[in-house]
């Protein structure tokens, strides 16, 4: 835990609900019948899209930082 | 006549600069209340023509597009007014009429004419916004905001002229890009609407702005230039592209951008992007998807824009690196700021969701697959960035100590009055979805799309929570990035500055080189008739010194006009 650490202890438990939601919402990919025939349509699909789509946002932007970051006062 | 809604706000912002200040503000809010009245009694079908040297000009004429922009812009100002409800310095009051008024004036414009000269009040009526924050880097942002404005102004009216040599007509109609009139049209309405490597003014001069006048600015001048795109450019393919650019590459650089209203520019571009591509798309659902989303945008992209322009009100601060832990003392903005972010990432329920589902579904109905992942991509994306980071960053995170009042009572009524209209539109959407260009039978909310939209955007939040718990989450740092302005604001100068450099150097070697040739020639010289030089003398004198001015005037005007 190291960015949360601030938090309150409460947040411990409430990751928990939350995990256990996310484990649910893949769940009713069982249930849901899904539009039309796409090649997408396959078992939890956008719950992986989703979570791939933000963990490379954020590697692939903090890498911006490298060669893009500098100084609050560069165009001053 | 008729009561044009421009002519309610000009006349309304006429009476704002005369009146004293302790009744400004009444009169202010008295204006856009009428102009809506007003707007919702034109007959559908009211048209007013002038005649003037031979073009017959338009100053008004409506039609269901232009009536939505026209009922959105008088509820922005109604919204941004009681927001700014404590600004006292008259330039912002006024222009908080007149900006609004210039874009009902492009809405309502019949001719390309019109529409140039309220485009160019628009670009000035926004100043004000910007240049009263009262620092030397506002001001300076404001006069770079200006020049992309008034080269947008420029364009239009130079695609006008060129669209009325070919053709002879100055109507606002759809175009086509084979007419050259039209490629500068589109350059014109592409800077307004943040095109890529033609944005930066946007995300360079709104976070500069005062905390009331971001609010302003976020609604106005990129939707006008939504509707002039949808106006005349709907069903251009180019647009598909440009909106999914638009939508995937500013939200990288919100994730690692410092200042929280930055990001929200940024956010600005991504949504702008959803509603570009609707566009591009052209169909029926597509266009009514992309008018919904400007609807929606200016609605819940205000709210979050008063919720950090409260925070800079409170603090002075906007740098998540200085924030964080305001929700202690800021609840109630804490709270509708989390309306905002759910509104914008489009969660079921909240009004983000109908309008980018609309065009996500107009994408799929066209077999556009690829741009549709793209843009499946960018919907995760801003849920990370506006519907998580902005909250997460001011509120909650790491204690930054601050404990600020609440926001004053005015801000949290104008926030509260845009937060129930994203939860109003979000749950009931039939009554703005009545009111779209097109009557087209879209069902909102069938199971599987309201699951796949959660799921999506629950792990979203899965992977945030896990970079979070991993380490791995780019820590908000003090800093600037170098986006598109880098060429003008570095890259330009620095050549220019090489440039004049060298040309001094080499004028001196050349002055040295000529003055010595002359002293070596005046002994010479003096042996030879006078008469015979006299005439040529004179002559030559006059032409070289107007050659010499005219150098002069050329590389001074190339050196200060930069």
């Amino acid at each position: 835990m190291k960015r949360f650490d601030n938090l309150s202890p409460g947040l411990g438990k409430w990751l928990k609900v939350f995990f256990l939601l996310c484990g649910v919402l893949v769940l009713l990919d069982l249930v849901v019948n899904k539009h039309g025939e796409h090649w997408w349509n396959f078992f939890g699909f956008f719950a992986w899209y989703g979570f791939a789509a933000c963990v490379i946002l954020v590697l692939v932007a903090t890498w911006m930082r490298k060669p893009l970051m500098r100084d609050e006062d560069h165009y001053d | 006549m008729i009561n044009a809604p421009f002519l309610i706000l000009y006349a309304g912002a006429l009476a704002a600069l005369l009146t004293p200040a302790s009744l400004r503000r009444h009169v202010l809010l008295a204006v856009p209340v009428a102009g809506l009245v007003n707007l919702l009694s034109i007959s559908p079908d009211a048209v007013w023509q002038i005649g003037l040297f031979g073009l017959d000009l338009v100053p008004f004429t409506m039609d269901r597009l232009s009536f939505i922009f026209g009922v959105l812009f008088h509820v922005a100002a109604i919204i941004g007014i009681i927001f700014s409800w404590h600004v006292t310095d008259r330039p912002q009051q006024v222009a908080a009429l007149l900006y609004p008024g210039s874009a009902l004036g492009v809405v309502y414009a019949g001719d390309l004419l019109t529409m140039f000269v309220f485009w160019e009040c628009l670009a000035l009526a926004s100043v004000p916004f910007i240049t009263a924050r009262g620092t030397s880097r506002a001001v300076r942002a404001a006069i770079r905001y200006l020049v992309f404005q008034v080269l947008s102004g420029v364009l239009l009216l130079t695609g006008a002229l060129v669209l009325f040599y070919e053709t002879g007509g100055i109507d606002v109609g759809p175009m086509d890009l084979d007419h050259p009139g039209a490629v500068f049209i589109l350059a014109a309405f592409g800077i307004k609407a943040a095109f890529p490597m033609l944005h930066n003014w946007l995300t360079d001069a709104y976070p500069e702005a005062t905390p009331s006048g971001a609010v302003f600015l976020s609604a106005f001048t990129t939707k006008v230039a939504v509707y002039a795109l949808a106006r005349t450019f709907a069903g251009l393919d180019l647009l598909i592209y440009v909106g999914a650019i638009m939508a995937c590459f500013p939200i990288f650089y919100a994730v690692i951008e410092n200042d929280l209203r930055r990001v929200l520019g940024y956010s600005m571009i991504n949504q702008i992007g959803f509603m570009v591509c609707g566009v591009g798309i052209g169909t029926e659902l597509a266009i009514n998807g992309a008018v919904a989303h400007a609807f929606n945008d200016v609605i819940f992209k205000g709210l979050l824009m008063m919720t950090m322009g409260a925070v800079l009100f409170r603090t002075g601060e906007i740098r998540g690196s200085e924030l964080g832990g305001l929700f202690r003392t800021m609840p109630g903005t804490a709270g509708l700021c989390l309306v905002g972010a759910a509104s914008i990432s489009a969660f079921p329920l909240f009004s983000g969701f109908v309008s980018k589902s609309m065009v996500m579904s107009a994408l799929l109905a066209e077999h556009h697959e690829l741009v549709w992942l793209a843009m499946l991509f960018a919907s995760a994306g801003v849920f990370h960035h506006a519907g998580i980071k902005i909250p997460y960053f001011a509120f909650f995170a790491h204690d930054s100590g601050k404990r600020p009042a609440e926001a004053p009572r005015h801000m949290l009524v104008a926030m509260s009055l845009a937060a129930g209209l994203c939860v109003f539109i979000g749950s009931y959407p039939w009554l703005l979805y009545g009111h779209l260009p097109f009557a087209v039978d879209y069902m909102p909310f069938d199971v599987p799309h309201v699951v796949e939209q959660v799921q999506l955007l629950f792990f979203s939040a899965l992977a945030f929570v896990w970079l979070q718990l991993a380490g791995l989450y780019p820590p908000e740092l003090k800093s600037t990035n170098l986006d598109a302005e880098w060429f003008y604001r570095k890259a330009w100068p620095a050549f220019y500055g090489l440039l004049y450099g060298t040309a001094v150097t080499l004028g001196s070697r050349v002055r040295s080189v000529v003055t010595g040739t002359v002293a070596l020639m005046i002994p010479f010289l003096r042996r030879q008739s006078y008469d015979l030089l006299m005439p040529w003398h004179v002559r030559g004198m006059v032409l070289i010194t107007m050659v010499f001015l005219a150098g002069l005037l050329a590389v001074l005007y190339l050196h200060r006009g930069f």
